[in-house]
């Protein structure tokens, strides 16, 4: 057994990492477990091959898939959905690192659109006023670049971003002219990669090679949690990582009340329980839900704090629409996201669909994956792909994921793990309206291409299937709300069933909007840190 | 050098095996094989005939043009061969299919083993093969492209001569 500790985190990725340092900053002793391991940045910064085809920061499918269809009973083979990345800060050390404030509106949903057929639309129980300081506080303790009041949806802010947004490459200076002369207002994207060196968030510079989108950044520029606020949280002499902690079991007290997270240590391959005052889940969309799941007990047959019967339900990811381009000229190479078209991000009474969508820059391919999706071999080959390559340009949609309780995550009871854990499974269908959405979002980017010059040559589709999913944004499981009947989490982030246990990763998003969500989940585990800091005596029971 | 449709495969191989240890600047040749040296892992792994047949095959799927350093050039089954004994060992299966598939094809055809064909011929070959294994061979195609344009830590892509092709500048590497 290990030494107890006031808070036991499970996750060191945006939620966690954040927690953690709060928390650690308040005097808090917190014990975070992940299941990965420290990133080695430097060795493998920008390759390709073992970032984004062998996938190394990922276990292997065989091991640790997860099977998703449309139907329950739906047979498929496993895939890599809801395997977070395995690593301390976990989708922050390989994100693109785009950091939006979601809008007012994305957390009132319901109040601005009603009723809708086949979607379980709520508002949030929190106001984006209420976040905002969140957001601030989040933005400069992270780091986010950008420039405050370009971008025509961006809600009311109480200071500007911290660091100025990253420079116009060619290709968004070409893009933006395009998308200016069709009366848009283009801006270019807030990220957490930092455009001068940032003592307070120990970052430096980016010295713009381009490799971002996918990649451990070797130059200390991607402010993921691992580089920025764990090492702080640990220098309070608080706070304390492990790794290869693989969390199976969150345990109760006589009481009702979590006690400690049990955890698998890949070390000894032996069972490890960490006592804690307090328990806070931050290991995804998929697997906080799994762990809940795996909770088991008497007093929770159905799952920990799954009263409600709603825990993994809602499922959401962002759905992917892309639109590709050949130009008739080279672009140098850059995975970063520079530029986003929000004119549309609402939608027209008359479209026929409510989901919020944001188009961005950035989302080219490496090389080597480029030339794996271009078919064929032979004398023809090597030079259509030298021609081409460099020449090909693409838009990247973040469509919303409509919540839908019959999209969930359960245990798969025929997929163990090797450690004997049930896998998860997820059904998923989208809605209607957002395979609409889609096919007008990949229209209007299309559009745009052509207005740079460029020459589309893929089709504006409606995806069918998760296949077309954004599927390292992972929402809704841990639904948030005051109702103790349909939601698992309230306004706070607290389980309504457990008083000491808490979700703060994306789970707990009541509706997903149409913006990565990294920031939302940064800024709010700010302000969970900050209630569970405020109440931390009654929380110690 | 498109034309080149009378050269054997075997003709071809050496001709460009002879450019890639003449053409980059500044490097050491490598040493001349003597009888002690050790054989290559591809031929350790796969036997010689079959590593020498799977160069062939690697160079009539990614051949060298104008532009085009070619699989040979390029170090495609350098990459292979690290691979087959490290993280892909469990394709050795896969890879020994192939090739025995590839030269009952060629031998099928009446001219003789796949390395000794004339490019047209070892193109339909190779397409047949395609054909007959498509899981197999859309496996040896990612490799043959892994090969080119991975990072050449991992063995391949030879003097970055993949990632020039097509214009990949590589601040890190570069």
């Amino acid at each position: 057994m290990a030494e107890a500790t006031d808070v036991c985190i499970v996750g060191s990725g945006a939620g966690g990492g954040v927690l953690a340092h709060a928390l650690a900053r308040a005097g808090i002793r917190v014990v975070v477990l992940e299941r990965g391991k420290q990133a080695k940045r430097d060795e493998t910064a920008s390759d390709e091959l073992l970032q984004v085809v062998r996938r190394t920061h990922q276990p292997p499918v065989e091991r640790d898939g997860t099977v998703v269809a449309e139907t329950p009973d739906a047979k498929a083979p496993p895939t890599r959905v809801g395997q977070a990345f395995y690593l301390v800060g976990g989708g922050t050390v390989l994100y693109a690192a785009a950091s939006w404030r979601l809008r007012p509106d994305d957390l009132r949903k319901k109040t601005r659109y009603g009723a809708v057929a086949g979607a379980d639309l709520v508002d949030w129980p929190v106001t984006y006023e209420e976040l905002e300081p969140w957001y601030t506080l989040a933005e400069r303790e992270i780091g986010v670049s950008g420039k405050s009041g370009a971008d025509p949806t961006e809600p009311r802010r109480s200071a500007d971003h911290l660091m100025p947004p990253l420079p116009e490459d060619p290709f968004s200076a070409r893009l933006a002219a395009a998308a200016r002369k069709l009366g848009l207002r283009p801006f270019p994207i807030p990220t957490a990669i930092s455009t001068r060196n940032n003592p307070e968030t120990g970052t430096y510079e980016c010295q713009y090679c381009g490799w971002c989108s996918g990649y451990t950044c070797l130059f200390y520029a991607k402010n993921s949690t691992d580089i920025t606020v764990l090492p702080k949280a640990e220098k309070t002499g608080l706070a304390r990582v492990v790794t290869g902690a693989y969390a199976t079991r969150v345990e109760l007290d006589s009481r009702g009340r979590a006690a400690a997270v049990v955890y698998r240590d890949a070390a000894t391959g032996k069972d490890v329980r960490q006592p804690a005052s307090v328990v806070c889940l931050a290991a995804g969309g998929v697997q906080t839900p799994r762990l809940l799941l795996l909770s088991k007990s008497s007093a929770f047959p159905e799952g920990l704090a799954n009263r409600s019967g709603l825990v993994g339900r809602y499922m959401m990811f962002h759905i992917e629409g892309r639109r590709t381009a050949v130009f008739e000229e080279p672009f140098a190479f850059e995975l970063t996201k520079k530029l986003g078209v929000h004119d549309w991000y609402f939608p027209a009474k008359e479209d026929g669909w409510i989901n919020h969508c944001s188009i961005q820059s950035g989302s080219r391919r490496g090389p080597l994956t480029f030339a794996l999706r271009q078919p064929g071999w032979g004398e023809q080959y090597g030079p259509a792909l030298a021609r081409d390559f460099p020449r090909t340009q693409q838009l990247q949609a973040m469509v919303e994921d409509l919540p839908q309780s019959a999209n969930r995550v359960e245990l798969d009871p025929g997929r163990l793990d090797p450690e004997g854990y049930p896998l998860p499974r997820i059904t998923h269908r989208y809605h209607e309206m957002d395979r609409r959405a889609l096919e007008a979002t990949q229209q209007k980017m299309g559009r745009l291409l052509e207005a740079a010059g460029g020459r589309v040559v893929d089709e504006a589709l409606a995806h069918t299937n998760v296949s077309g999913a954004y599927t390292y944004h992972l929402m809704g499981t841990c639904r948030m709300g005051s109702d103790p009947r349909n939601s698992v989490v309230d306004r706070d982030c607290r389980t309504h069933d457990v008083p000491n246990l808490f979700v703060v990763d994306s789970s707990f998003f009541p509706t997903s909007g149409g913006l990565n969500p990294t920031l939302t989940i940064q800024a709010n585990a700010y302000r969970v840190a900050d209630f569970i800091a405020r109440h931390r005596k009654e929380l110690g029971g | 050098m498109t034309r080149r449709a009378g050269l054997t495969r075997r003709q071809l191989l050496a001709a460009t095996a002879a450019a890639a240890v003449a053409v980059p600047a500044g490097r050491a040749a490598p040493p001349a094989p003597t009888a002690a040296a050790a054989a290559p892992v591809g031929e350790r792994l796969l036997g010689r005939g079959p590593w020498g047949t799977l160069r062939s095959l690697a160079q009539t799927m990614l051949p060298a043009g104008a532009e085009m350093p070619g699989a040979e050039k390029s170090g495609v089954c350098e990459y292979i061969e690290r691979a087959l004994e490290g993280p892909y060992s469990r394709y050795l299966g896969v890879y020994r299919r192939l090739l025995a598939e590839l030269d009952s094809i060629a031998r099928a055809g009446g001219d003789g083993s796949f390395d000794s064909l004339p490019v047209e011929r070892a193109r339909e070959v190779v397409r047949k093969l395609e054909a007959s294994l498509p899981q197999d061979f859309a496996l040896l195609r990612q490799h043959v492209l892994e090969g080119f344009l991975s990072d050449p830590v991992h063995g391949g892509n030879r003097d970055r001569l993949g990632w020039q092709a097509v214009g990949l500048v590589h601040k890190h590497k570069d």
